[in-house]
């Protein structure tokens, strides 16, 4: 069955049509020369529908100038053709308010006249403004999308996960050295670049990200086309079927090599910072000029032994150093500060534990472009360590000089001695073979053997004091003082029975010593019996032998006598030396007193003298536990 | 005057057997007329302070360094002061056995000392220093 429309009916439908779509239609007679124009196009172009003629000319004027030729031409050859060659045009048209619309503009010769003249033209025009503008949206958006990546330098790849493609931008082959296109772009061949350490951590996180939806965003390395392996960062996102099962998976890639590698040699650089500090035992502080703040890093606490929440002020840190150090600081920051350039001192310093330490504390000023100061920034270390060692050595050094010094003088004064034995030897000899006085050659005879036993005593003499040199101090036990004082006394007996004296003692306060047994029985025959020997020609001896302990760690023995004395501006130097006679009294050897010495040194003891003449004579032993 | 103008030696020295020694060898050599040994310095330096005959002044002192009491240094020291006093100017050696290189320098430094000698003294040590002197003085 057909069906025939009425004009009426055409003319119902058209209405619907312009009312509720955007198109709006135009009938061109062209011999009348009248454009008809539907009103819902004029009102598109803000115009009221009695405000335009309906002409041709009218409708020329309304399209954007730049497009008109444009159209005009399309119409011509849609005429020219026969109809042949549809006119369909985006044209632009400018509203009343001057605002450009685009129009898609169609139409169609409906009526021809006999000489194949054009009659009758209709046709349509759609305002597709805003389609237009979302594809420019669109097509600007994607542009900023492209300038973002370029300056970001990302690559780009989007991965096909049904049938494994993966497309990788420029830039993407790019980063890793490649030219576009070079690796085949399939997800396995990508996943071939991916460093063995990471792959398998890698193909856990695309897991995630595609089963559990968490964020895949992560750093890891790829292999360059020169071998070595480059760090990249690379997001990316999946994009999903309505049942959430994942089709593709875009992404990028972003160059950190340098990023990430100054990100490890940071975290090395600091590791090792840490690290010598820790070992150096040396930290980092600063003086905030602006702020009066001090900075102390965690090694500084250390040193000082304070916990993490002590907050050092210029009044706290002080007290760490000795009271008798605060002018000598004081002067070294004022120099400091007046010069505007550095300072350096090593003190003393307590911990809050009082614990003794020595610190070197170093400061540079930093100051802004007009000089002045902002910063006093620099370092603490700790070298207790390294004092202490100075020290250690120092006395070591000092010590061994010492040794040396005493085996010197010892070999100088023992080849004097045994010099002057053996020269006199040599020389009687000599005499005796040409006397010819037998008187006189018993005499040298007598005078030969003298010297024979004279030198073989000195050589006893030096065989004691070689085994005192000798002496390893590990072998020290506590050894009682009136044992050796009983001993002595039971030795001299004979000397003592010559000459009424008073010999007392006094052992009270510290009756033992760590020391020889057999050294402090020599000390205590030899001090007695210089005792006796010293004694003053007018007065008989007393001797008192008294041992104390005035600190810990320390113990004196004092034997006091009232004997002749000695001048110690004249001799003091020589009191201990070996073979150094100061009273002409034939019994002297000068051994006594040098022996006494080197056993107590040797012991890490010391003895020394105080004298008045013809009044008496104190010697005192020191020893120290230490 | 005697041809032999080294009239008097001192010999200071606390070592007996140097002593007897040296004075065997001078009295055997005919080296000068008259010794006189002194076994402390002091009772050297005594003798010394004394006003003295041309005769009794010595021309030459051998003295000892390591001696009790007084040793050759500080008897050196006390000898300066009364040197200026003496009509006849001593040539002074020191004789010691001691080889250590401090006495040596400081025997040296000494203007009064004329050289250092190290025992034993032999008779020809002895001649040659007794020599020099007489060359000295002629």
């Amino acid at each position: 069955m057909q069906h025939h429309f009425s004009n009426e009916d055409i003319n119902q439908v058209l209405d619907v049509v312009t009312e509720t779509t955007l198109a709006s239609f135009w009938d061109w007679k062209i011999q009348e020369d009248t454009q008809f124009i539907s009103p819902k196009f004029k009102k598109i172009l803000g115009y009221e529908n009695t405000e335009l003629p309906n002409t041709h000319e009218t409708w020329k004027s309304l399209i954007h100038p730049e497009d008109l030729p444009r159209a005009l031409e399309s119409i011509e050859k849609h005429i020219s053709s026969k109809g042949v060659h549809p006119f369909r045009e985006y044209i632009r048209y400018r509203r009343k308010d001057h605002a450009v619309i685009w129009v898609i503009c169609s139409g169609r010769v409906i009526n021809w006249g006999p000489k194949g003249n054009p009659l009758r033209m209709i046709g349509t025009s759609v305002d597709i403004t805003e389609l237009k503008e979302q594809t420019a949206q669109i097509k600007k958006n994607q542009k900023r999308f492209e300038i973002l990546h370029e300056a970001i330098h990302a690559g780009i790849w989007d991965w096909n996960i049904l049938n494994g493609k993966l497309y990788c931008s420029d830039r993407f082959y790019e980063i890793l050295g490649y030219a576009p296109k070079e690796i085949p772009q399939l997800y396995n061949e990508v996943e071939k670049l991916i460093h063995p350490d990471d792959l398998s951590w890698v193909r856990h996180a695309l897991a995630e990200h595609l089963n559990d939806k968490l964020p895949f965003s992560h750093t890891f390395r790829l292999r360059h086309k020169n071998g070595s392996y480059h760090w990249v960062e690379s997001r990316g996102n999946a994009i999903r079927d309505e049942t959430e099962q994942p089709l593709r998976m875009i992404g990028s890639i972003i160059d950190v090599d340098e990023a990430q590698k100054s990100r490890i040699e940071l975290k090395r650089s600091n590791f090792l910072l840490r690290e010598t500090a820790r070992i150096a035992k040396c930290g980092g502080w600063e003086y905030d000029f602006h702020s009066k703040t001090i900075y102390w890093s965690n090694a500084v606490r250390l040193i000082h032994e304070v916990d993490p929440s002590f907050n050092p002020t210029l009044l706290n840190i002080i007290r760490f150093s000795l009271h008798e150090d605060y002018p000598f600081i004081k002067l070294e920051m004022t120099k400091c500060f007046q010069t505007k350039s550095s300072f350096e001192i090593e003190i003393p310093i307590y911990t809050a534990k009082q614990n003794k330490r020595w610190v070197r504390i170093y400061a540079k000023m930093i100051t802004d472009d007009a000089g002045n100061p902002i910063l006093l920034r620099g370092i603490y270390h700790d070298i207790t360590h390294f004092r202490e060692q100075q020290q250690e050595l120092k006395s070591t050094i000092q010590a061994l000089k010492a040794h040396n010094d005493r085996l010197q003088e010892f070999a100088h004064i023992v080849s004097h001695n045994m010099r002057s034995h053996t020269g006199n030897l040599n020389i009687l000899c000599s005499l005796s073979k040409n006397e010819p006085d037998l008187l006189e050659k018993d005499k040298i005879q007598k005078m030969i053997e003298n010297t024979a036993s004279k030198l073989n005593a000195t050589i006893e003499e030096i065989i004691q004091v070689i085994q005192v040199q000798a002496f390893d101090p590990e072998e020290r036990r506590q050894c009682g003082l009136l044992d050796s004082f009983n001993n002595a006394l039971h030795s001299l007996s004979s000397e003592i029975q010559k000459s009424p004296c008073r010999i007392t003692h006094d052992f009270s306060e510290s009756p033992s010593i760590l020391f020889d047994k057999k050294f402090l029985d020599s000390i205590f025959v030899n001090l007695i019996s210089n005792a006796i020997r010293y004694k003053h020609p007018q007065r008989n001896l007393t001797l008192h032998i008294e041992s104390s302990q005035p600190e810990k760690g320390k113990q004196l023995i004092k034997f006091q006598d009232n004997g002749i004395g000695i001048d110690l501006k004249r001799h003091g130097k020589k009191v201990f030396g070996l073979y150094n006679t100061f009273h002409g009294n034939p019994d002297a050897h000068g051994v006594g007193l040098y022996l006494v010495k080197n056993q107590l040194q040797a012991l890490g003891a010391n003895i020394r003298i105080e004298s008045i003449p013809n009044m008496g004579s104190s010697l005192i032993i020191e020893i120290s536990s230490s | 005057m005697n041809e032999n103008i080294i009239e008097t030696a001192y010999l200071i020295d606390d070592d007996r057997i140097y002593l007897y020694t040296a004075e065997r060898f001078i009295k055997y050599l005919k080296l000068c007329k008259n010794i006189k040994v002194y076994r402390d310095a002091q009772t050297a330096l005594n003798q010394l302070s004394k006003e003295l005959s041309i005769e009794d002044s010595p021309d030459i002192i051998l003295l000892d360094i390591n001696m009790p009491v007084m040793d050759g240094w500080q008897f050196l020291e006390e000898f300066k002061k009364i040197h200026p006093k003496l009509k006849k100017k001593p040539t002074i050696y020191l004789v010691t056995s001691s080889v250590l290189p401090s006495d040596i320098e400081k025997a040296k430094s000494i203007s009064l000392v004329s050289d250092y000698i190290v025992k034993p003294v032999t008779p020809e040590g002895l001649e040659k220093i007794f020599k020099s002197i007489k060359n000295k003085s002629s």
